[in-house]
């Protein structure tokens, strides 16, 4: 990490700055701008495009060299580009609109064919043996780290006029994402949001291409996106995030690919991008794999605690009196867990595994073989888990809509679930209903 | 009754209709979904689009709203055509619609109902917040206004879609199937919001496909399935004759006709005539 950063804390050489700058703004918008086309599912429109620009960077090369001043036609590479990429961008709108045939196969055909003519015309020109057809390299491989000032400058330019759009149409762009219906019946004009949606990326991905490359600049926009998706509740946490995330990736590969020789820049970027989005995928709090994992064990484990404490609950009887008046009758009574949980559809092993659990917290004291008894901690804890059980089975008859997501987070009191008031008015309800339960001196299990 | 389709069904001359559809057909590839449809939907009424599956109910709203184009016909709108009246017109649309995984919380989504009024380039401040909140509180949700809108239950997340409806204060809702699939609180919370609505002079159209509680549910009823088979008082309309024309025989299986003829029975709301 320190190597990496060396060239840049020891020699912050003028090209590493010039680099930095535009790729880490190119980062922020192909990341903000992926963040659409994923929910409008569209992230393959961005390799469409990219790979649509070949034929026209190809075919403005070749005329650039038989017309121009000669150099690298940077400007001329881009116009044609532009020019390939619209047409791609109205070809697959037409398909997709007009035609029965879907939008993901509209993208395939475009995508494919455009490029097949790009590469027909690449090889007529590199047979012409021209001066600089290095230049048509870069366009398809990347040469981040080779941008000039100029190029970075353009790259900021139309990432920052990208930005400032999308903060002037945030809320549309919101309702375009999650209701499109909606936006058009609203009468906000949704064709032309959409439009000016894909013109960005447009541009965007024709300035993506210098960096990274025709082929590589759709993880770009795709994998921010993605990696985002992963953390972000709103429309504006999403946007932030992913624009950090290519921010950070393309940074990050910019100067590893000038640290490591030979090491392509587009390359470098994408592989720096995937590995955020790896490491995301894995750790990132709720979403993350890491996380539901653990988390459903967890929550495994406590619902087997609070079963089985109930069950031994249950086997010791007067359940009415320990929820009135916390008063234990059957203190003496051990009981066997295999037995209690008989009618709970529990594996043996599964018993086992949870009485080793609960002895080990203090909540069972073991008797003679395979028999246990409840210390006086594990009552109270069945106590409380028993309550809460049925102040939720209360919830669920008084207000089902609200109880129906708290069944699976298992809580300690009913508070944590149950609206305000609604709490209060649930325990007296237990209360009455208790003590109606001990004049009929029946002795319910209460499962 | 039953009106031909080019008539303004069973409307008395003085009320200037706030729906006036005269001979709309709509196609898709070519079939017609619609087929010379005329309706009007008097100003102030609850009124129930019914028919069978495919009968053109959700398209006759989506034409309402310039979502699909008509092939011939024409569409009024509080007698003016659609373009000029479009922010007084407020849609509830079919829940599968939508991206429900999308990151949104029930406020933003109900605040999306005021973006008409916000103007371009201007984010929603804290009053549309507010005010999104308390058209939560109207459909009982203003304790789960923070959620996510994907971890709502489908009940919910149909009150949302109302809510947001309601937010934008228009003076004619258009709902497609705002009944199906829901639990017994939302229907209760949509049934009173929608009566609601019209003591404040407001006109609802609902798009509907269960019979036995259109007539509990709605005084006005347009009976489609393709053409327009009655359009009028759901006192009226959905008699067993009109209901036979549009479901065929299957309507003596979908109904008890002696359930039909005794307006109390299994209604719900208590008979059919003022609701």
């Amino acid at each position: 990490m320190i190597a990496a950063l060396e060239p840049w804390a020891a020699a912050p050489s003028y090209n590493l700055r010039v680099v930095v700058l535009g790729v880490a703004t190119l980062g922020v918008t192909t990341g903000v701008l992926g963040c659409f086309l994923l929910f409008r599912r569209r992230s393959l429109l961005s390799d469409a495009l990219g790979h649509a620009t070949l034929p026209g960077v190809a075919l403005a090369f070749l005329l650039a060299a038989r017309l121009g001043p000669g150099g690298k036609p940077f400007l001329a590479l881009m116009c044609g580009a532009l020019v390939t990429g619209w047409i791609a961008l109205r070809a697959v709108h037409f398909l997709g609109r007009r035609t029965r045939i879907r939008e993901d196969a509209a993208l395939a055909c475009v995508l494919s064919a455009s490029y097949g003519l790009g590469v027909v015309w690449l090889s007529v020109v590199q047979n012409l043996e021209l001066p600089h057809a290095s230049g048509l390299e870069s366009s398809i491989y990347g040469m981040a780290a080779s941008l000039l000032l100029s190029e970075s400058v353009a790259l900021a330019g139309i990432s920052i006029a990208t930005l400032v759009g999308v903060g002037l149409l945030f809320k549309e762009l919101n309702a375009l994402s999650f209701d499109e219906g909606f936006v058009s019946a609203h009468g906000l004009p949704h064709r032309w949001l959409d439009e000016l949606l894909m013109v960005a990326c447009l541009l965007v991905t024709i300035a993506g291409i210098q960096a990274v490359g025709l082929l590589l600049v759709t993880a770009m926009f795709v994998i921010p996106a993605a990696t985002a998706r992963l953390y972000a509740r709103s429309l504006r946490g999403t946007l932030v995030i992913a624009g950090a995330v290519g921010a950070a990736g393309s940074v990050g590969g910019a100067i590893a690919s000038a640290t490591v020789q030979r090491l392509p820049a587009g390359a470098a970027i994408i592989l720096a991008l995937g590995g955020l989005f790896f490491l995301s995928l894995v750790l990132a709090p709720r979403r993350g794999l890491a996380f539901t994992k653990a988390s459903a064990a967890l929550r495994r484990r406590r619902t087997e605690n609070g079963q089985l404490l109930r069950a031994l609950l249950a086997a010791e009887g007067a359940q009415q009196l320990a929820l009135l008046h916390e008063h234990r009758v059957g203190s003496s009574v051990d009981a066997s867990p295999a037995q209690a949980l008989r009618d709970w559809g529990w594996a043996p092993q599964r018993v086992e595994r949870a009485v080793r659990r609960l002895t080990r917290s203090g909540d069972l004291l073991p008797t003679n073989a395979d028999r246990v008894q409840l210390s006086y901690q594990g009552w109270q804890r069945a106590v409380r888990a028993e309550r809460t059980h049925r102040l939720t089975q209360l919830l669920l008859a008084k207000r089902p809509d609200v109880a129906r997501d708290a069944l699976l987070a298992p809580v300690d009191e009913i508070e944590e679930i149950a609206p305000a008031g609604v709490a209060a008015e649930l325990r007296r309800t237990l209360e009455l209903q208790l003590e109606a339960e001990l004049r009929l001196g029946r002795t319910a299990t209460g499962r | 009754m039953i009106v031909r389709s080019d008539s303004k069904g069973g409307l008395p001359p003085q009320a200037e209709p706030v729906v006036d559809v005269r001979r709309l057909t709509v196609c898709y590839d070519g079939k017609p979904a619609l087929w010379e449809a005329g309706l009007a939907v008097p100003r102030g009424t609850l009124t129930g689009v019914i028919g069978p599956n495919g009968a053109g109910k959700s398209t006759l709203l989506k034409a309402l709203l310039g979502l699909v184009p008509a092939a011939t016909g024409s569409i009024e709108l509080f007698g003016k055509p659609l373009k000029e009246v479009r922010r007084r017109i407020a849609y509830v649309p079919q829940r599968e619609s939508v991206d429900w995984d999308y990151p949104i919380s029930a406020r933003d989504v109900v605040a999306m109902g005021l973006y008409g009024r916000v103007g371009f380039g201007r984010w929603i401040g804290r009053r549309e917040k507010r005010e999104a909140e308390a058209a939560l509180a109207r459909v009982g949700m203003d304790e789960l206004a923070d959620r996510r809108i994907g971890s709502l239950s489908g009940g919910q997340q149909q009150r949302v879609f109302l809510a947001r409806a309601l937010a934008q204060g228009a003076d004619l809702y258009l709902m497609d199937e705002p009944f199906a699939g829901i639990d017994a609180t939302t229907e209760a919370v949509i049934v009173d919001q929608m009566r609601r609505l019209r003591a404040g002079g407001a006109t609802v159209v609902c798009v509907h496909h269960d019979l036995a509680s259109a007539r509990s549910y709605f005084d006005h009823a347009v009976v489609l399935n393709l053409r327009v088979v009655a359009c009028g008082p759901a006192s009226e309309v959905l008699g067993h004759d009109v209901l036979a024309e549009c479901y065929g025989d299957a309507v003596g299986w979908m109904i008890d006709p002696g359930r039909l003829e005794d307006p109390h029975l299994g209604c719900p709301y208590g008979g059919t005539q003022p609701l």
